[in-house]
């Protein structure tokens, strides 16, 4: 029984696009035998790491910086195949027979830079502290509908309880956010959130941050685990132009952004790189998540589902994909594309077809004009179109506004500075807004807490299908990995027709550029995953 | 003299007082929370109104907006310009690290601009509608028309693409590795001063024009003067006060405006602080350095006006 549980679980992992590995072989893994020792790597970053806090960071920007500072329980495989689960701390794990208890065994050599061994209170202190009640935990709070307690059995067995069996519970727990930290530095009132102060476990030791300009990382001599890190040092620059980085790395000025995603280059510019570098910079491409037009439905006549589900027949996705990423951003499915729904499957959705020369399906834009007039808008009506100044948000409008106003929805576009745009959709002072989602994890769950279910990230207004919350619920806790892909199906078409607040337009990709010097840098599955530095290793020899 | 000096010095304090009110108040009315923005991040951090209360309270946002001016106001007449929302650290630290970059980068530039501008113009002034004057006009305008940010990335560009070369990342300061800070430096130092020239040249220009139509120039070519002389002693003297006037403007206006050319050539300077610290709403770094830039477009001002005196001869500060 306890074995068949385990294997319902991961079998739903891998229908979440992960793999596990319930523990670390005792030998060195090869990938660490063979990477080379030494050397100073210089990379980029597109933004700043704005907290130093793992737990209150609420961007990739705050876990990429913090990443190889500390460790976590479990993460991603460094190396191929990057969405399987292997320990961390943890170098072994079991998992009851009612799924509901993990037993975590950490490893014994692993300790604190202050020479303090890492143990079981800390990882429980850890896991409390990401779900502390009325604390900002704006990634970290992720666990709360998972986590119940968690209890040290020995200074180094941790076990901690499930409110239900969730195959998303482990992969939340392998997000770069979910970082165990020091029990002893936390109670003796020392504010983490200030990196000379950080006490980690990580490979690398903090040597340096100006705001906007760099943070730097110096080797940590007694990492605990053997061979690692190989870099003696990495500095990274922040540089928030993409002009300037692109010719960075042209000129080898830098060797990459930092692993394991983003940079927020565009489809063009990546492809530029790899043309003009002769090979010298590789591209990884992931998709971060999903990209969606939303409405208030607060707010008439979008508290209308005919108008919603009008404007989601009316969206002409392949032209936005085209028109923005060349066609390479992955069709806009529910829930990551090929997982639930396939992407041929998905191309016969309502507001996602074609017909065979290409042009949109124009039973959809009659079909959206109906129920226009059935809603009593037979000619359309205003709106405005709300979005923020940054990213590939001003190249869209102008072609959602023209895609509308074939369905006779006049859109006005109000273009505004980011942090004004994020505090109007959370006031709810919009009526169609434009926002890309960057997934923590691949796990369908995400894609439900974050968009479909009210007080998401995404769902600030609140809206929810009750039908929604009931398949939710239904598939986290469910064991068999077929009846759990129907359910996800059964919310799948509920969500296509495009009735609730959010429409799916894409995928979108995120592009990390890499010399071709620089080892071990793999795609993570989502840009939230695998941003540590200790794998990364120099061949000053390596040719394109 | 002593007294003018005092006097300036103490109408300072309420033009800074007018200026903090107006930078407080219009950070605390525009859009944007810094609480709601460290929860949010970029849209995807989740949060309970609890957590965002909570985070408000220890952040001091949510007291009445006087009693948060008057809190900040008075740590700063007492040297403490407070600490940043996000990390916690002193202001104070921030600017102390940032602010000798922009200032010798200013000051580069507007003295390669003044060294260029006061001669082309000038040149361009005496020589007019010739060749040289018609060169030196187009130079100018395209100066003046092409933004700094432009010519920044079409430089960089230019240096990628042609040398193979960029200026380095890594800032080093003029005591510690002077070669390495000219290398850093110089780069955004000429596409500063191109710019703030190609002004600073159309200027000189009318203000040499009107001057050469002057009777005492015409006398002191009549009595025989060498004309170098005459440009000289004469007109450059009587032509440099409006210069001067246009330089010091630049001077502060380049404090706060070389933002983007700083975030192009990647130096550590209040630019890069003041546009990141606006993207989040870090209001005691925003505040601190309007504050400080208010500070020095007074002082550089006030020496202006103090070398009028030394400059021109008609022009003195009275005691009284």
């Amino acid at each position: 029984m306890r074995n068949s549980i385990r294997l319902s679980l991961v079998m739903i992992m891998i229908l979440a696009g992960i793999r596990v590995g319930g523990a670390l072989a005792d030998s060195t893994p090869d990938w660490v035998k063979q990477g080379k020792r030494g050397g100073s790597l210089n990379l980029f970053h597109d933004s700043n790491p704005e907290l130093w806090d793992p737990h209150r960071a609420a961007t990739r920007h705050s876990a990429q910086a913090t990443r190889s500072l500390y460790n976590s329980l479990v993460m991603y495989s460094p190396v191929p195949p990057t969405d399987k689960i292997i320990g961390d701390l943890a170098k072994s794990w079991e998992v009851s027979e009612d799924g509901t208890t993990y037993t975590f065994k950490l490893d014994e050599n692993a300790k604190w830079w202050d020479g303090k061994p890492v143990t079981a209170d800390d990882v429980v202190f850890s896991l409390n502290r990401m779900v502390e009640p009325g604390q900002p935990r704006p990634r970290t709070g992720a666990l709360k509908p998972y986590y119940k307690s968690s209890q040290a059995i020995d200074p180094h067995t941790v076990e901690v309880q499930t409110k239900f069996p969730s195959a998303a519970f482990l992969s939340f727990l392998a997000a770069d956010y979910m970082v165990i930290v020091p029990k002893h530095v936390l109670e003796a009132g020392i504010d983490i959130n200030v990196p000379e102060n950080i006490v980690g476990s990580g490979p690398f030791k903090q040597a340096g941050f100006q705001r906007g300009a760099f943070y730097a990382f110096k080797r940590n001599p007694d990492y605990w685990k053997e061979g690692l890190p190989f870099l003696d040092s990495v500095k990274v620059h922040v540089i928030t132009d993409k002009g300037r980085a692109l010719t960075a790395l042209l000129t080898g000025q830098v060797l990459g952004h930092i692993p394991a995603s983003g940079s927020g280059i565009t489809v063009r510019q990546a492809a530029a790189l790899e043309r003009d570098s002769r090979g010298w910079v590789k591209i990884q491409r992931v998709f971060s998540g999903p990209g969606g037009i939303f409405v208030n439905f607060k707010k008439k006549p979008f508290d209308d589902s005919r108008v919603r589900k009008a404007i989601s027949l009316a969206l002409d996705r392949r032209e936005l994909n085209q028109a923005i990423y060349e066609g390479k951003a992955g069709p806009g499915t529910v829930f990551r594309p090929g997982s639930v729904t396939s992407i041929e499957e998905a191309s016969q959705w309502p507001g996602h077809r074609y017909t065979p020369d290409g042009k949109k399906d124009p039973r959809d834009i009659e079909e959206a004009q109906r129920l226009l007039a059935e809603a009593g808008y037979p000619n359309g009506f205003e709106a405005e179109y709300l979005y923020r100044n940054i990213w590939t948000y001003g190249d869209e409008a102008p072609f959602v506004k023209a895609q509308l106003a074939k369905v006779g929805i006049k859109l006005n576009l109000k273009v505004v500075e980011s942090a004004a745009g994020l505090a109007a959709y959370v006031a709810g002072e919009y009526e169609i807004g434009r926002i890309d989602h960057g997934i923590t994890i691949t796990d369908p769950d995400e894609i439900f807490t974050s968009i479909y279910l009210a007080g998401g990230s995404r769902n600030q207004v609140g809206y929810e299908d009750p039908k929604i919350r009931e398949i939710f619920e239904r598939q986290a806790q469910e064991s068999d990995p077929e009846k759990r892909t129907a359910m996800l199906k059964e919310a799948s078409n509920l969500l296509k027709d495009g009735e609730g607040h959010w429409f799916t337009i894409w995928w979108f990709p995120q592009h990390t550029p890499t010399n071709v010097k620089v080892k071990n840098v793999y795609g993570g599955p989502t840009i939230h995953v695998l941003n540590t530095l200790e794998h990364l290793w120099l061949d000053p020899n390596a040719k394109p | 003299m002593g007294s003018y000096v005092v006097h300036r010095l103490v109408l300072f304090i309420p033009t800074l007082l007018l200026v903090s009110l107006i930078v407080f108040v219009v950070m605390r009315i525009m859009p944007g929370d810094p609480a709601l923005l460290i929860l949010l991040g970029e849209g995807e951090g989740t949060y309970t109104p609890q957590e965002l209360d909570n985070l408000r309270h220890k952040l001091g946002t949510n007291r009445p907006i006087l009693e948060q001016y008057v809190t900040w106001i008075w740590g700063v007449a007492q040297g403490d310009l407070g600490r940043s929302l996000w990390d916690n650290s002193p202001v104070m630290r921030q600017i102390q690290d940032r602010l000798p970059v922009t200032l010798q980068l200013a000051a580069m530039a507007i003295v390669v601009a003044a060294l260029v501008a006061v001669p082309i113009g000038m040149l361009s002034a005496v020589k007019q509608d010739s060749w040289i004057d018609n060169t030196t006009r187009v130079f100018t305008i395209f100066g003046v028309a092409a933004p700094p940010f432009w010519v920044g990335i079409l430089t960089i560009v230019f240096l990628a693409k042609v040398f193979h070369w960029l200026p380095p990342l890594d800032y080093a300061h003029p005591w510690v590795d002077p070669w390495r800070n000219l290398q850093q430096l110089i780069f955004p130092t000429l596409v500063l001063a191109y710019y703030e020239m190609a002004f600073l040249a159309r200027v000189t220009r009318s203000a040499t024009l009107e001057v050469l139509r002057e009777d005492y120039v015409r006398t002191a070519r009549a009595k025989g003067l060498m004309e170098r002389f005459v440009l000289f002693r004469h007109v450059l003297a009587n032509c440099i006060l409006p210069v001067l006037t246009v330089s010091s403007w630049q001077f502060g206006r380049l404090m706060g405006g070389a933002v983007l050319i700083e975030a192009i050539f990647l130096v550590p300077g209040t630019g890069s602080l003041l546009i990141d610290s606006l993207y989040r709403r870090d209001f005691p770094i925003i505040q601190a350095l309007i504050l400080l830039a208010a500070i020095i477009v007074l002082v550089s001002n006030m020496v202006v006006d103090l070398l009028y005196g030394f400059i021109d001869p008609r022009i003195r500060y009275s005691e009284a």
